[in-house]
Parts: structure tokens; sequence; C-alpha cells
């Protein structure tokens, strides 16, 4: 009952994240906030997955395979993202430029 | 109470395919399209760990070993090219 609970949990926080990743690919305005959306969500997203599944399909059942999917998975998408960031930069990529910010935005400030 | 968070879950990640997909298609510069394609496949590899946990077989655990791998390889050739063709705009300024 409480390795179902956990499961479930681990599945649909894991799945929510990764689209939220997405809808940061979407709505951010630059390259690099979206290399960096991208990157961290689905970094944690493929992680809490993964370990749902482990959890479900039982140590036994599988032979240690998905922790070695996890490392890899936890290794190899912050690389490339760096990768990518690193690249956009030697291109000089337009970068977001920040205009000044309403904290008030429904008051009259004169 | 495990199969309806696993259509849950399938269902999220069906949603944010083409989200990514609508980047993909309008994204300014190619290295946004290069992280769409990276997005993709980790979002492929999490569809594969989910439908091995619906069906209960090991089988696409080797899947999600290679699929996860090619994604990353994929990811670094497209920078690889990406650096060695690119034009510095220090040189263009300079001409004009």
């Amino acid at each position: 009952m409480i390795i179902d609970i956990i499961t479930c949990i681990a599945l649909i926080l894991g799945s929510f994240l990764i689209f939220l990743g997405a809808v940061g690919l979407l709505r951010l305005p630059d390259f690099y906030c979206r290399a960096h959306a991208l990157t961290k969500a689905m970094t944690m997203g493929i992680s809490l997955v993964l370990v749902a599944s482990w959890i479900d399909l039982g140590i036994d059942f599988i032979g240690y395979k998905i922790l070695l999917a996890i490392i890899l998975q936890f290794s190899t998408i912050p690389i490339s993202g760096h990768i990518l960031g690193l690249i956009a930069f030697e291109m000089n990529e337009p970068r977001w430029q920040q205009k000044e910010i309403d904290i008030y935005p429904n008051q009259n400030r004169n | 109470m495990v199969e309806i968070a696993i259509n849950i879950a399938i269902c999220i990640l069906l949603a944010a395919v083409p989200i990514i997909m609508v980047r993909l298609i309008k994204g300014p510069s190619t290295l946004d399209r290069v992280l769409c394609l990276d997005g993709i496949a980790v979002t492929f590899v999490a569809i594969m760990a989910i439908l091995s946990m619906k069906w209960r077989t090991a089988f696409y655990l080797d899947l999600i070993l290679i699929f996860s791998t090619f994604g990353f390889l994929s990811t670094v050739a497209f920078a690889y090219y990406l650096r060695k063709t690119y034009e510095p705009k220090k040189e263009k300024e300079d001409i004009k």
C-alpha cells in the first residue's frame, strides 16, 4: 500500500516536472533561459519517473539496469545543456534585455 | 491505484510533446531546435519507462539505455558541427 502511494507520487510529480520543462521551453524569452529551464526540469523529472518504475517493478525483476539508466540520464542531460550554452555564448546569441519591472502594476506611479 | 497514475502520467507526457514541437517549428536559431530534439528524446525515454510499468516487461529497459545514449550523442554531434561551421560576427563588423 505504501509502495503504491510512493510510486503514484513519484510518477505524477516526475511527469509534471517534464511538462513544466516543456512549458518553460515554450514561454521563456531567451536561449539561455530556455536551456536552463529544460535541463533542470527534465533531469529531475526523468529521474523521478525512472525511480517510480524501479520501485514498481522490483529490484530482482530488472537487475540494476534502471539504476544505470538513472546515472546515465543524470550525467548526460546537464552536459548537453552546458555544451549548447557554451556554443551559444561563442556564436553571440542575442540575450534578453531585462526591462524595468513593475512591482505594483495596478497602481499609478507618478 | 497505480494504473490510474500511469494513465494520468502518459496523458501529461503526451501533452508535453506538442508543446515542445511548437518551439521546434518557430525556434529562431538552430540551437533552439537542437535543444528541442534533446527534450523530445527525454520525453520518449519517460514514456518508455511508463510503458514498461504498464505492461510489466523488462524488454524496454535496454531500449531506454540505447535511446538515452542516442539522444546525448546526437546533441554532441550537432554541437560539434555547429561549432566547426559558425561564422564569427566580429570579422563582419570589421568589414563594415
